[in-house]
């Protein structure tokens, strides 16, 4: 999924165990939105505020693992 | 023996555990191995003099009991293992206040383990410039604990802490059971499988026998028979783990969540990180933030430079004084030189580091108290990782421009072993402090002082081209080493970018404390040792060498009428040429000679390991200028002088200048950095392995440098 700077998705869920189990626990729950705020420079990875909650930095593997869906 | 009555104090990364655990045991810590891993167990004893001797733990900061790094694992090692000698007695969860939904999962896990705890929730301070109010009676009715909210920044409130201590201490031996039941609710796997592990192992803790069914793979406690009947037990049952951790996770989430909301007032939660998100929009820029992040890092280097100029000045000044003083006073023999010239000087090249090491640190610790230094992590995490390293390491590598010790310290905070290990072989690469000296006197050599290349001062050119060889090698080399090595972890950015806030100086303070005695105590007694060796070395000397000297110090004063001060000069001259070292630099010059190097220069090589500046005392010495007048000029124009006898060409040619300065570019002559390598990597091997490799790129470097130019 390509992931755009500036929008808004939804966590469906998680491909990877090990490092869903993580996000999970950091925060990141299925049905939670967050916003992508920007991307890294180098082709790093991405900037991310968590609904309600917090932000964090989170790779471009990383974040492969997530299902997420588009919100318009 | 009775063992200490032991607390384990832990808590979420960023939750301000560390600053809790140094006010509760202040400087008195002790810093070692958990049992079997190079995972490092900080301990001490709790300072309250009204309570019993007590130990506390600081367990490695952790999201929840699914662990994913090797550090994280060591709670649940032990946590699953009542026998495990760190098994703690009563626990201390930290949890920052602002931050409670997520503080409180790893405590709603801790707490079904059934041992004495109470909760801390810090940054209350915070909480408070920011108008959120906690009701702490309804959390800690809730939450069905004691909870002592406080700032552990402001040390007056640290008080606060004996009364539930002491009551954790009370506990012990109360057998506490849980008639609540556990935080959530089982799912039907992990009902049967609580019976199945009760029965097979005479586990009583339910949540315990959960956490086994998930971790019995790796758990040390387990035996590998018991390993194969727990793998039966979970497909019989069908407990499938990343299942059933998601429903543990998220039956978590659900009751918690809402006890936080309820008992939490935010006047407008967005405040919060409004503020750090407006700053981030240029310090993380795509464009400005690398800039700026090179501008504060030539910041630092300058700081750590005019800072630290003034006292490493001083330092070397006393010790020269002390040494001569006791030269002076102490009767003329060997004992008095092995002191003075070995030890004292052994020390002196410890301690003239410290300034250094305490800037450097001073202002790194600020930056990551402010939370600036997770931002550069992940604006440059995309580009180290294609070197094998991480995000982190890029302040391992500028450091290194300083000097390498305290550079390769702070790669600690690196959590992959892997881009750990790769970042500290690779910092000695960046050309430190050390070199500047060596640079300086050998760049002449290379090209004259007044020419020019365009604009550019050519000096100055060589110099800025060994930085970028330095850093291009760096580079080049982890790329190397990232494909050599074999890991298992997976690279992790997953990073926390923490609101930003005012550093405190007490923090900072402590945190350069510990990393200055931490070099002192640990590089120091390796370095005493090599000091004294090459001391040894130096002063050795063959069997009637010294009546060799002196009958052709005598055969030259016949010639000349040499002065008192020559004489002494020339003495000392041949004294190093028949001493041990002197004969092993002729004994190698068949290996140097493709290099271009004398025996002369293989003397300095060898009497440089111990550190690289001094290259140039010992030059000093060999073209008898006197130690005591360092002045590059004059061993310069010595070292200009010198021709090879057998061809009657002068030996240092631009090539042999410039092969050396690549030899000084990649060698590891630095025994205060390896020792610091095999201090953090907790074997020699490593420390071997980047001597070989270091040494084997100076070698062939100069090589080919020599051929290319003569």
């Amino acid at each position: 999924m390509n992931i755009i700077e500036g929008e808004k998705y939804k966590i469906d869920g998680f491909s990877d165990d090990q490092i869903g189990g993580k996000l999970m626990t950091m925060g990141l729950l299925p049905g939670y939105k967050i916003f992508i705020i920007r991307k890294a420079p180098f082709g790093g990875g991405f900037y991310i505020k968590v609904e309600k909650s917090c932000f964090i930095a989170l790779s471009v593997q990383e974040i492969d693992t997530i299902r997420l869906t588009h919100l318009s | 023996m009775q063992s200490l009555f032991k607390i384990a104090l832990v808590g979420n990364p960023n939750s301000g555990k560390s600053t809790l655990f140094n006010r509760l045991t202040g400087l008195k810590q002790k810093v070692a191995n958990f049992p079997g891993v190079t995972v490092e167990k900080k301990s001490g004893k709790i300072i309250f003099s009204q309570l019993p001797d007590i130990e506390l733990i600081d367990f490695p900061g952790t999201y929840s009991l699914y662990p994913t790094s090797r550090d994280e694992k060591i709670l649940v090692q032990v946590l699953c293992d009542p026998t495990n000698e760190n098994f703690p007695d009563a626990i201390i969860y930290i949890a920052d206040i602002t931050q409670l939904e997520r503080h409180l999962l790893l405590f709603s896990q801790i707490k079904d383990l059934d041992l004495p705890i109470f909760l801390v929730l810090n940054m209350l301070d915070i909480a408070e410039e920011k108008g959120i109010k906690v009701d702490i009676k309804a959390l800690s009715e809730r939450l069905e604990v004691k909870i002592i909210a406080l700032s552990a920044k402001n040390e007056k409130n640290i008080d606060s802490l004996v009364e539930p201590i002491q009551s954790l201490v009370e506990q012990k031996n109360k057998i506490t059971s849980n008639n609540s039941g556990l935080f959530y609710a089982l799912s039907e796997p992990a009902q049967k499988i609580i019976l199945g592990i009760g029965e097979n192992l005479g586990e009583q803790n339910p949540f315990r026998a959960v956490l086994i069914a998930h971790h019995f793979a790796w758990l040390n406690s387990i035996t590998p028979y018991k390993k194969i009947e727990i793998s039966d037990l979970c497909d019989n049952y069908e407990f499938v783990d990343l299942k059933e951790q998601v429903h543990e996770i998220m039956q978590r989430f659900d009751r918690l969540l809402p006890i936080v909301k309820s008992a939490v007032q935010h006047e407008e939660f967005d405040n919060l990180h409004r503020k750090s998100e407006n700053i981030d929009k240029i310090l993380t820029n795509k464009y400005v933030g690398p800039v700026i992040f090179m501008l504060i890092l030539m910041l630092i280097f300058q700081s750590v430079f005019a800072f630290a100029k003034f006292p490493m000045e001083m330092i070397e000044t006393i010790f020269g004084w002390v040494q001569s003083e006791l030269h002076n006073n102490l009767p003329k023999n060997w004992i008095t030189d092995l002191f003075c010239d070995g030890i004292i000087a052994g020390i002196s090249g410890i301690i003239v580091f410290v300034p250094q090491i305490a800037v450097l640190f001073f202002l790194i610790s600020m930056l990551e108290d402010v939370g600036y230094m997770a931002r550069a992590v992940f604006m440059f995490d995309g580009i180290m990782q294609k070197f094998g390293m991480n995000g982190r390491s890029i302040v391992s590598l500028v450091a290194g421009g300083a000097c390498a010790i305290p550079a390769i310290m702070a790669a600690r905070t690196i959590s992959n072993p892997k881009e750990r290990l790769i970042t500290t072989l690779v910092t000695p690469l960046i050309s430190c402090s050390a070199r500047i000296p060596v640079y300086a006197l050998l760049v002449s050599f290379v090209v004259p002082e007044k020419q020019y290349f365009l604009f550019f001062n050519a000096q100055g050119l060589v110099f800025m081209g060994l930085y970028l060889l330095g850093v291009f090698s760096a580079l080049a080399a982890g790329w190397v080493f990232k494909k050599i090595l074999k890991s298992d972890e997976k690279s992790s950015l997953m990073i926390e970018l923490p609101p930003y806030r005012m550093p405190s100086l007490k923090n900072i303070l402590q945190n350069m404390l510990q990393k200055v005695e931490s070099f002192v105590v640990g590089a120091g007694k390796v370095i005493i040792v090599i000091s004294v060796l090459l001391w040894a070395l130096s002063n050795f000397s063959l069997p009637n060498a010294a009546k060799i000297a002196e009958e052709k110090i005598v055969q030259i004063n016949d010639n000349q009428q040499l002065t008192e001060k020559e004489k002494d000069n020339l003495i000392a001259s041949y004294r190093l040429e028949y001493s041990v070292c002197g004969q092993i630099g002729k004994l190698i010059e068949p290996v140097l000679r493709p290099l271009g190097f004398d025996w002369k220069i293989g003397i300095a090589l060898l009497t440089s390991f111990a550190a690289r500046e001094v290259f140039v005392g010992t030059m000093a010495t060999i073209y008898s200028v006197g130690s005591d007048t360092e002045n590059p000029i004059f061993i310069s124009q010595q070292m200009e002088k010198e021709v090879d006898l057998t061809t009657g060409k002068k030996i240092y040619t631009p090539a042999t200048a410039m092969s050396l300065l690549i030899f000084y570019v990649f060698a590891m002559q630095c025994m205060s950095t390896l020792a610091v390598v095999k201090r953090e990597t907790k074997t020699w091997k490593w420390a071997i392995i980047q001597f070989f490799f270091m040494g084997f790129l100076a070698y062939f470097g100069a090589w080919a440098t020599y051929a290319l130019m003569s």
